[in-house]
């Protein structure tokens, strides 16, 4: 079945759209910057990209799409965790060079990316706030 | 596209059968599943109505002009209110509805069979892609394939716990939940109407036989059975949206090329019916846009010009877009004028006058120098490419000097690769030259080897000179017994004769009898020495 039957069939209607001040949102798997078109859509492409967080928040994973598995849902999207690092965007741009998402689908990709990576970056620096203050408190307790 | 595998009630896969037509081919047609979708949900409607009398069981009349009061019928009679009242009409309270309702509205739809099996044809279809099942909502994402064909042994399962089982190995139980936990009471009065609870749809289930099957499966919330005889298109299309999650057993899944028919064969099933094909069977835009058939008819692609074109300057475009445009006979005008001037010398005025307008200025905003700013531009591009060739050279230098290490290491390693191989090579040389040191040994085997082919010789020889004179001496021997009792016959006669003429003779013969085996042996010992022609030579006076 070609992307542009699916796109035709999908377009108006589907259960991951969401239509909030008068712009089309869609929230499938694989849809990298949530907009309703074809070009973004996860279902109406042989080969996307889907990029979201660990389940524990820590690491971003990165999956890709693989056509040759089309008709078996379980083994369609092959993922990698990637660290918070200085490349991380690196990678998540080395993926999608090597990979045969539509080129006009990276930067949003990529921008995911970065603000995912800045969310990591919040938690971590939140937890370090916090355990000084656990320490500082600690020190203050005994001396009082 | 043309296999499935068959999946056994573990979950693990078992088998492959051949993609029945229906899913392989028949068109995907989202309209004409709502249409019939839409049209057959009609024919479950009960009738509903007012009462024919409502609003009009009394004996009103209108009072007529003249009164002060409309026109509309009122309430005849007297104490009471509601006499006087306004009744019968659509406005009035207590009269009838406007339009009222009646029970011989036609509440049912008649489809034709050919459309409703095309809808079924596309549903099933669109059921077996993976996006369309999850466009309309349900779980698939753990589904080991769709469509989802499980062997004829669940239709034997005649326990829900068993079935229970069977989904959660087939990864269906996440869309069965997501049924189970949406159900919800139901919003408006069809709770008070025996509505009460909306779930959403999960699997459908569709068998062939039914051994216990039904009986296991019902109770679950969320699961849906079906036969394949007797498909439903509100059971494949809720709502008419296409896509549901089936899961087929292995005979239905089989019997669907005997109800729908092949693209070459009708159905056995059904009267002279073949599934439906789709008019454009290449959808894919982008293959058909980069097939060879279509880029050969393309005009090549020519250079993009950056060049913008003023409409208000060019004459050309200016007068192709509208020609009673006064700016261009206003051009046109000037051109001529800096035609005829050109020869004064007024067309160059023209021109500085355009050049002069052009002002450079500042990024602050200056008027500055047109030197000054061409210097500026100019400076920045150089910088820039600067700094581009900078950077493209040290990325060169980079990739240069990995390149080195990597030839060092390369040359490193063969250095080493070398020096072992001429040890390898010594090695060798000195093994070769062990080896030719042997040789020496041969030729001494060589000279035994003549001399004990010279003795064979000599043997040989020997025993054929032993035979020789062994046939010689017999030869002799039956000569000289002739001669014998020739001269005895001989001396017989001749013995009153003449003795002595037959005695040399005789004397010859003995004296060859007894002396030649003594010669012999000194002729045997003298052989061994000299050559071979000395006892042919005496054979030969032998014979004489």
């Amino acid at each position: 079945m070609s992307n542009a039957l699916i796109w035709q069939i999908i377009r108006k209607n589907n259960a991951y759209l969401v239509k909030r001040d008068h712009v089309i949102f869609s929230k499938e798997r694989g849809n990298v910057a949530n907009l309703n078109r074809q070009r973004f859509s996860g279902l109406a492409n042989h080969h996307a990209v889907d990029i979201h967080l660990n389940k524990n928040g820590t690491k971003i994973e990165a999956s890709l799409k693989k056509n040759f598995w089309w008709k078996h849902p379980a083994k369609l999207w092959k993922t990698t965790n990637i660290k918070r690092n200085k490349s991380t965007l690196k990678k998540v741009r080395h993926l999608l060079k090597h990979s045969r998402v539509n080129n006009r689908v990276s930067p949003a990709a990529q921008l995911r990316a970065y603000s995912l990576i800045r969310q990591i970056a919040r938690t971590e620096s939140l937890k370090k706030r916090k355990a000084n203050k656990a320490a500082k408190t600690a020190q203050a307790a005994p001396k009082k | 596209m043309s296999l499935t595998t068959v999946y056994n009630t573990d979950g693990k896969a078992r088998d492959t059968t051949a993609v029945p037509s229906v899913i392989r081919y028949s068109p995907i047609r989202p309209d004409v599943v709502h249409f019939v979708h839409m049209n057959l949900a009609k024919n479950e409607r009960q009738p509903y109505g007012r009462y024919y009398l409502a609003g009009h069981q009394h004996s009103a009349e209108s009072w007529g002009t003249g009164r002060a009061v409309a026109r509309v019928p009122r309430i005849s009679g007297s104490g009471t209110s509601r006499n006087g009242q306004a009744a019968f009409a659509n406005s009035a309270r207590g009269g009838h509805m406007y339009s009222p309702l009646k029970v011989w509205r036609r509440w049912h739809r008649m489809v034709n069979v050919t459309q409703r099996r095309y809808a079924m044809c596309s549903a099933i279809a669109a059921s077996s892609n993976p996006s369309l099942v999850l466009a309309r909502g349900h779980k698939i994402d753990n589904v080991p394939e769709l469509p989802l064909v499980v062997s004829d042994d669940v239709e034997q399962i005649k326990k829900t716990k068993e079935a229970v089982k069977v989904l959660a190995a087939l990864k269906a139980s996440d869309d069965v939940k997501h049924s189970a936990e949406s159900k919800r009471i139901r919003c408006g009065s069809g709770k008070s109407r025996n509505r009460r609870y909306t779930q959403r749809r999960g699997v459908l289930i569709v068998h062939d036989q039914n051994e216990g099957l039904v009986n296991a499966f019902r109770n679950i919330s969320g699961v849906d059975i079906a036969n394949v005889n007797r498909l439903n298109i509100r059971d494949l299309a809720p709502g008419g949206h296409l896509g549901r999650f089936i899961i087929w057993t292995e005979g239905a899944y089989k019997k669907l090329d005997k109800l729908y028919g092949t693209r070459f064969r009708t159905a056995l099933l059904k009267n002279q019916y073949k599934h439906p094909t789709p008019s454009v069977t290449n959808t894919d835009l982008s293959r058909i846009i980069h097939s060879p058939t279509v880029q050969s008819v393309f005009k090549t692609p020519g250079n993009k010009s950056k060049k913008i074109i003023n409409v208000r300057r060019n004459l050309l475009i200016a007068s192709k877009l509208s020609q009673n445009n006064a700016r261009i006979k206003k051009l046109q005008k000037l051109r001529k004028e800096s035609g005829d001037k050109k020869k004064e010398g007024e067309g160059e005025k023209i021109k500085k006058r355009r050049k002069a307008k052009k002002v450079y200025r500042n990024e602050v905003g200056d008027i500055v120098k047109k030197e000054d700013k061409l210097k500026s531009i100019k400076d920045k591009v150089d910088k820039a490419r600067s700094e581009k060739e900078a950077r493209k050279a040290s990325k060169l230098k980079k990739i240069a000097d990995e390149r080195e290490k990597v030839k060092k290491a390369k040359e490193a390693k063969q250095a080493e690769l070398a020096l072992l191989e001429e040890r390898r090579k010594a090695k060798k040389e000195k093994d070769l030259a062990l080896k030719k040191a042997e040789p020496e040994v041969k030729p001494v085997e060589k000279k035994r080897d003549e001399k004990k082919i010279a003795e064979k010789k000599l043997k040989e020889k020997k025993r054929r000179e032993e035979k020789l004179r062994q046939l010689i001496l017999l030869k002799e021997k039956k000569a000289a017994d002739k001669k014998k009792e020739e001269a005895l016959a001989a001396s017989k006669v001749v013995e009153k004769k003449e003795e002595p003429e037959a005695k040399p003779a005789d004397k010859k013969g003995g004296d060859k009898k007894g002396g030649d085996k003594k010669e012999e042996k000194k002729d045997d010992k003298k052989d061994a020495k000299k050559d071979d022609k000395k006892p042919a030579d005496k054979a030969k006076g032998g014979k004489k």
